[in-house]
């Protein structure tokens, strides 16, 4: 679906000999096998377009699930072969043919059901009004998207939010309650849910009456942005679509917001749906620049170039134990520098690299943080 | 699975399709064309020495071939797994031991990926300094299995010229460390039985490299000359009043017109030259200072800093689909070493040897020189023939034949086989006749240390198992 049939064989050409960035696949680096790597999924998908290797071999749906799709090897690639794109493309055969694993259909189910793929039970919307002492404006122009990672793993995120919102008297909505976007389900390889849920949240939209959303999760983000219309799904004309990074950095660049100065070290990651899908990496830097009397202490792999958080392909639902273990990683890449502070600015991220926290810096979304300054 | 537990352990079709191949052009080949590829039976990765010599024990017992596997990414077939058996993949063996910022030295385990190592010594403000085209793929171990080498290495030499010392798993189990430092009066060097050796002596499990310090200054600069000729006396004289560039690249008539068209966007013949120098600032002004007055001396035009910088900021881009010679083009880099007297000749031998021999075939060969020693240089050349025969038995003879030739064109004049992506596959077969009397000192010592021939049998010229 987003790969022509020209571009995914171009694509496998690409791959299947090319060792080139093996060091920029989350999952190689993990398990160390041929077969998770950017060339061994080219080798095996050409091995599988050409009937040498079977579909229905439970290897094949096993290799091709574990992957973060998280686009770093195509960062590194000079060809830049989407190889991303190409497993989300056979993960979408394998759902096709039934053979995908049985994560990816109990994820489409929760994601009807209770609106999320995770099996972690979402904060229902009244919950994060109250929490966040907030209410919803009927009809007001500002919609907030929370995202199903924020409602399921890190509510601190919307809470934070919303009481910046407060804070600053600015009148908001939230659709209540919240459908998921299908980022996760398209990364699944589902696409007929993914579509389904893309259209649902573009109609919920719709009927809000809302002239502009922001969103907290950069997946969200990266879906309305790139593969909502690939999907079907219509956003109201005119409808202006933030991420909370870019709405932060213009808020307090036109309103010259006064924020309380902090004194701490801080390191910064870039979520992978910022760092290489939408290539914001400057806003959430700048906001964090007025906060902070010190610039960040830029991890190894920042901006284009940072590596995986763990919570990308649906990882965190198909690989849990390979996600925890990247997240470490780059958990640990924050501690070498020492930074008192890891702040991203994605809930997601947050969520699984607090979860991974050891003796290091402590971890904080980029909302909570501006939050916390503008008490 | 007792050895290493059962997630370490793989038999699945799909595992071993991936092992089925490394960078040569005849494997990748004969995948393209839907032939049966040389499949290993088990993959296996381990994550000690002991480990590795438990494995190695069990395979004599059975009599299984065992081939040590790093990053894949070789071009001379090292990895093809001709005869099955287990393919030990040792990219799990991947931890920094000790960095001794003192030394200034690094001891790892072999199977640690090139980069990941160099992002490592770089938090320290050290360098390996070795920038092999493979370095995103290659692992440390590979690196001294192979005898690798790196776009800086005139200055700081090949891998086996950073190395220090190496643990090493004998065919038999026997776990083994050379002596901690390289330059000593305490008899032969037991690492030149392992460096370059491929995983046929025994399976190299730990490494201590030299490193150096993040230069403080790194510039890149370029001349152009009226012919090859002139750029190899001007190279030859750098080298030889000793001074250290960290970078020559020479590059022939052909080669330059492609590069500076593509790099600085105008036509121009001659032989283009990428110079580079690096270190302590005061010394980087005067080696940069010594090799301009060679080069103006010969008549080098001065081509500023622009080629050379893009040059180094894309040095790997080259070899990236589909900027690399690929499929379904026959294609090969032939590079060979020689000294100063015989370099010239060498080159013109193997141009004739392809074009010549190959014309109707359409073949065609380009060259550079980017491994300069004291005493000589490498000539990094390649061959392209755009439409090999279809048939895969057919294409495979073609592809024999014109590397018997240029080969032997190398052995003729004067030059040797490889200056550095190895044997492998591909040229053990003229391993023998390159060393001719003195390869029975190297098969000796293959049948003494490993005298059931499981070690990656069928590369290095070692021939079949058993």
């Amino acid at each position: 679906m987003f790969l022509t049939d020209e571009e995914r064989k171009l694509t496998i050409q690409g791959c299947r000999f090319c060792p080139m960035c093996f060091h920029a696949d989350a999952v190689a680096g993990i398990t160390c096998k041929e077969s998770h790597s950017p060339r061994g999924r080219g080798l095996i998908l050409f091995g599988l377009e050409n009937g040498v290797l079977k579909w229905d071999d439970p290897a094949v749906a096993d290799v091709l699930y574990k992957s973060f799709t998280d686009g770093l090897p195509q960062e590194w690639c000079a060809g830049h072969y989407d190889h991303d794109e190409l497993v989300i493309d056979a993960r979408h055969r394998l759902v096709d043919k039934g053979l995908a694993p049985a994560e990816v259909a109990q994820a489409a189910a929760r994601t009807v059901a209770s609106g999320s793929p995770y099996a972690e039970v979402p904060s229902a919307m009244g919950e994060l009004l109250e929490k966040s002492g907030t209410t919803v404006t009927p009809g007001a122009e500002l919609l907030v998207f929370a995202g199903c990672a924020a409602r399921s793993l890190y509510p601190l995120s919307p809470i934070a939010f919303l009481k910046i919102l407060k804070a600053r008297g600015v009148p908001f909505n939230l659709l209540d309650p919240e459908p998921c976007c299908g980022m996760t389900l398209y990364q699944l390889g589902d696409f007929s849910h993914a579509a389904e849920q893309a259209k649902a949240v573009a109609q919920r939209i719709a009927e809000s009456g809302a002239r502009e959303i922001v969103l907290l999760d950069p997946d969200c983000f990266r879906m309305f942005t790139t593969r909502f219309a690939r999907f079907g799904a219509q956003l109201p004309g005119g409808m202006k679509v933030s991420h909370v990074s870019e709405w932060l950095y213009r808020g307090m660049e036109v309103e010259r917001w006064r924020l309380k100065k902090r004194g701490e070290s801080f390191t910064y990651h870039d979520p992978s749906s910022l760092a290489r899908f939408t290539g914001l990496h400057d806003p959430a830097r700048a906001v964090l620049s007025s906060i902070f009397d010190q610039p960040p202490r830029e991890m190894l792999g920042n901006r284009a170039k940072a590596f995986c958080g763990g919570e990308g392909g649906g990882m965190v639902l198909t690989n849990p134990e390979i996600a925890r273990e990247v997240a470490a990683r780059r958990y640990e890449q924050a501690g070498t520098t020492g930074a008192d502070l890891l702040i991203t600015s994605s809930p997601a991220s947050a969520g699984l690299l607090a979860q991974v926290k050891t003796g290091g810096p402590i971890v904080k979304d980029l909302v909570e943080v501006v939050e916390e300054s503008l008490r | 699975m007792d050895i290493t537990g059962a997630e370490d352990v793989s038999v699945s079709e799909v595992d071993k399709y991936a092992y089925s191949t490394d960078v040569y052009w005849v494997p990748r080949m004969w995948l393209d064309r839907l032939q049966r590829p040389s499949l290993p039976d088990f993959i296996v990765h381990p994550e000690s020495a002991t480990e590795v010599s438990r494995i190695l024990k069990v395979a004599n017992r059975y009599r299984l071939p065992v081939i040590p596997y790093g990053g894949g990414s070789g071009s001379q077939g090292g990895t093809v797994p001709l005869f099955g058996g287990i393919v030990l993949d040792l990219k799990k063996m991947n931890k920094i031991i000790k960095v001794d910022e003192k030394s200034l030295t690094v001891t790892a385990q072999a199977g640690i990926n090139g980069q990941v190592l160099e992002w490592e010594l770089n938090r320290h403000d050290l360098t390996l300094a070795h920038y092999p085209a493979s370095e995103y793929g290659a692992t440390l171990g590979g690196y001294i299995a192979a005898r690798g080498s790196g776009t800086l290495s005139t200055k700081y030499g090949k891998a086996e010229d950073m190395l220090m010392s190496l643990e090493v798993v004998l065919p038999q189990g026997e776990i083994i460390r050379s002596l901690p430092i390289p330059s000593h009066s305490c008899g032969p060097d037991v690492r030149q039985h392992f460096v370059g050796s491929e995983g046929t002596m025994g399976v190299i499990t730990e490494v201590t490299m030299r490193l150096d310090p993040v230069p403080e200054e790194r510039r890149f600069r370029s001349y152009l000359f009226s012919d090859l000729a002139t750029g190899l006396e001007a190279g030859r004289r750098i080298m030889t009043q000793r001074y250290h560039p960290c970078t020559i690249r020479l590059y022939d008539p052909p080669s330059t017109q492609k590069f500076i068209k593509r790099v600085l966007g105008v036509d121009a013949d001659g032989s283009f030259m990428v110079l580079g120098t690096d270190g302590p600032k005061a010394l980087v002004d005067l080696e940069e200072a010594g090799i301009d007055d060679i080069c103006r001396t010969l008549g080098g035009r001065d081509f500023g800093r622009q080629a050379g910088e893009a040059w180094w900021k894309q040095r790997y881009d080259f070899y990236y689909p589909p900027f690399v010679p690929d499929l379904p083009d026959l294609f090969g880099t032939i590079e060979s070493t020689t000294t100063y007297d015989k370099i010239l000749p060498l080159y013109e031998a193997k141009k004739r040897a392809i074009e010549e021999g190959y014309k109707e075939w359409g073949a065609t060969y380009t060259g550079h020189f980017s491994h300069w020693f004291p005493w000589g240089v490498m000539v990094y050349d390649r061959f392209y023939i755009k439409r090999p025969p279809h048939d895969a038995n057919e294409a495979l003879q073609l592809h024999n034949m014109i590397w018997a030739d240029a080969a032997r064109a190398s052995l003729a004049s004067g030059g040797v086989l490889n200056d550095h992506h190895g044997i492998g596959l591909k040229l053990g077969w003229l391993l023998p006749e390159q060393y001719g009397s003195a390869w029975q000192v190297l098969a000796g010592v293959k049948k003494m240390l490993d005298p059931n021939g499981i070690m990656n049998p069928g590369k290095l010229g070692f021939g079949f198992p058993g």
